[in-house]
């Protein structure tokens, strides 16, 4: 999976990552116990709640049929 | 879409579904909805007897000789060479090799006749004497593999050779689930403590084949959460979970489209079915209102999660949610060194929890429609292996050429014991009972014809059974 998302993916894709944000800002301790479980140390100067929405965003990517098999 | 691709990814797809005009999004829709009722499924055939099953299944192979099939003359012929004409045309493992000269080996515990039907069970298994007048004794089992891989693998998918769907998933392809929030083919593990024994469970023991992933056992593990990543990571709420499983839904939805592979259908179906299961498992999977009376009557490891014991009682809470095979594997019963030792705890730990289910399941009023199968992969050899003058050692080598195997409810005879070797445990005699035969039987007992269960692939249907395989019709109610 590295490609650019087609015009019917963009809009589920977007709309994804703007629903996360609003609601990890509602819970920014989610946001944070979200980001907990990693290897590197968090950059500080990444917004707290977009950063948590990006990763569970990747989540969902990292979980497409697509990424997982090769056609 | 390429057609060729399409053509070679849903030909069987197609057929499954019964040649019915479903495009790939309805049938993605209807495998969502495999539970009764809800989709076609290509069984049952005719009217069932049982639902369900559950498969004690006791990896390592058990003793019949020690066990189950009490034969007098062992004793008398204890430590003397085993007459040639019982070893004619016999191959054993490369342990025994030529089998010729080995020494008779009596039953290391005494037997007695139990209940109103008399049947024999030794004093090695108490609790499972106590029920004999519900079992039925088949004591003419006999299989093709030598070896324990090939062997289970031959019992639970009619092949030697990895690869062909196991039974749990024939069943929940031909039947389908009766509850959509648990799979219908579950699968749990253990091993007696402190065994010596290596035996491996392989996936493939619980393997869908060539039919859909979907129906695939799912293994639930004996330690921490039953099933592993079901729970949301920290921070992540169930709504947003909910959320993101539509996102990937859509985006997988969209592939389908664009590809076909009905492997993707198998993910979204797999995806929705973990998300019910974040609700179903804990709910499975809770003891707290089981009565003290209950969890005593399954033995002292019972709320031991792992233990023979802990799955006994969790194959009950599935069969009466409606899961269709349970398939509970226990191993340790491989006895090449370990008669008068290790085998003493090998019962222990499973004879009072099997007795337990079938008493347990009885009392809910299940056993009438859910078949208990008590068994291993083949028998044990009558004759010695190991040193006459090493008692502690003693032990016996694999013997595909009869074995004892139980079964209860289901509208299975109980009280009955099935088949005879000779009076040496060594061949069957009368009524034998091949693996494939055992197969169509259960089979049967679910309303499903075994050779009428097949699916196509690779140009030629398959099925459980092989070519083989007759029903076991005396044993029937």
């Amino acid at each position: 999976m590295a490609r650019k998302p087609k015009a019917d993916e963009r809009i589920i894709l977007l709309a994804a990552v703007e629903r996360l944000g609003h609601e990890f800002a509602v819970d920014q301790g989610a946001a944070e116990k979200y980001l907990a479980v990693r290897e590197t140390k968090r950059n500080p100067k990444l917004d707290l709640v977009e950063e948590a929405a990006y990763a569970a965003f990747s989540l969902a990517l990292l979980n497409l049929d697509e990424t997982l098999t090769k056609e | 879409m390429n057609p060729w691709l399409e053509h070679q990814r849903l030909i069987t797809r197609r057929q499954f579904f019964g040649r019915t005009a479903c495009g790939i999004g309805s049938a993605a829709l209807a495998s969502l909805l495999s539970r009764d009722g809800f989709a076609q499924t290509v069984a049952p055939h005719f009217a069932p007897k049982a639902k369900r099953v559950i498969y004690l299944f006791m990896d390592g192979a058990p003793t019949h000789v020690d066990l189950f099939d009490y034969k007098p003359k062992l004793q008398e012929l204890h430590g003397t060479p085993i007459p040639d004409e019982y070893l004619a045309g016999k191959r054993f493992s490369t342990m025994t090799g030529n089998a010729k000269g080995k020494l008779v080996l009596a039953p290391v515990e005494p037997f007695q006749q139990r209940g109103q039907s008399g049947a024999w069970v030794s004093n090695f298994l108490p609790y499972t004497a106590e029920i004999a007048d519900e079992l039925c004794f088949i004591k003419s089992m006999r299989t093709e593999a030598i070896n324990h891989a090939p062997g289970i693998c031959f019992v639970l998918s009619g092949s030697e050779m990895p690869g062909r769907p196991t039974m749990g998933a024939w069943l929940a392809y031909g039947l389908g689930s009766a509850n959509e929030n648990l799979p219908a083919f579950a699968v749990m593990t253990s091993v007696s403590k402190g065994t010596t024994c290596g035996q491996i469970f392989y996936d493939f023991y619980w393997g869908s084949g060539f039919l859909p992933s979907r129906f695939q056992g799912v293994k639930f593990r004996g330690g921490g959460d039953p099933v592993l990543y079901l729970s949301n990571p920290d921070g992540m709420s169930a709504k947003m979970r909910r959320g993101l499983l539509d996102d990937i839904a859509r985006m997988n939805e969209i592939k389908l489209r664009a590809v076909g592979d009905p492997e993707i259908s198998t993910r979204l179906t797999q995806y929705e079915m973990a998300f019910r299961m974040q609700t179903s498992v804990p709910e499975l999977a809770d003891l707290s209102k089981e009565p003290p009376e209950i969890l005593e009557m399954y033995g002292p490891q019972v709320k031991e999660p792992g233990t023979f014991a802990h799955n006994c009682l969790m194959a009950r809470r599935m069969a009466e949610r409606g899961v269709r095979f349970v398939q509970v594997m226990h191993a340790g019963w491989d006895q090449h060194g370990s008669v008068t030792t290790e085998l003493y705890t090998q019962c222990k730990d499973t004879d009072q929890p099997s007795a337990a289910l079938v008493k347990d399941l009885k009392r809910l009023g299940l056993l009438d429609d859910t078949i208990v199968i008590w068994g291993g992969e083949f028998g044990r050899t009558p004759f010695l292996q190991g040193d006459f003058k090493e008692r502690q050692k003693w032990g016996r080598d694999h013997h595909p050429y009869a074995f004892t195997l139980w079964m209860a409810g289901g509208g299975v005879k109980p009280g009955i014991s099935y088949g005879e070797t000779d009076d040496l445990a060594m061949n069957v005699i009368k009524d034998p009972v091949h693996v494939h035969d055992f197969q169509a039987t259960l089979l049967h007992q679910l309303g499903i014809d075994h050779e009428r269960l097949t699916y196509k692939f690779q140009g030629r249907n398959f099925r459980l059974t092989d070519v083989h395989g007759n029903v076991v019709k005396d044993i029937l109610i």
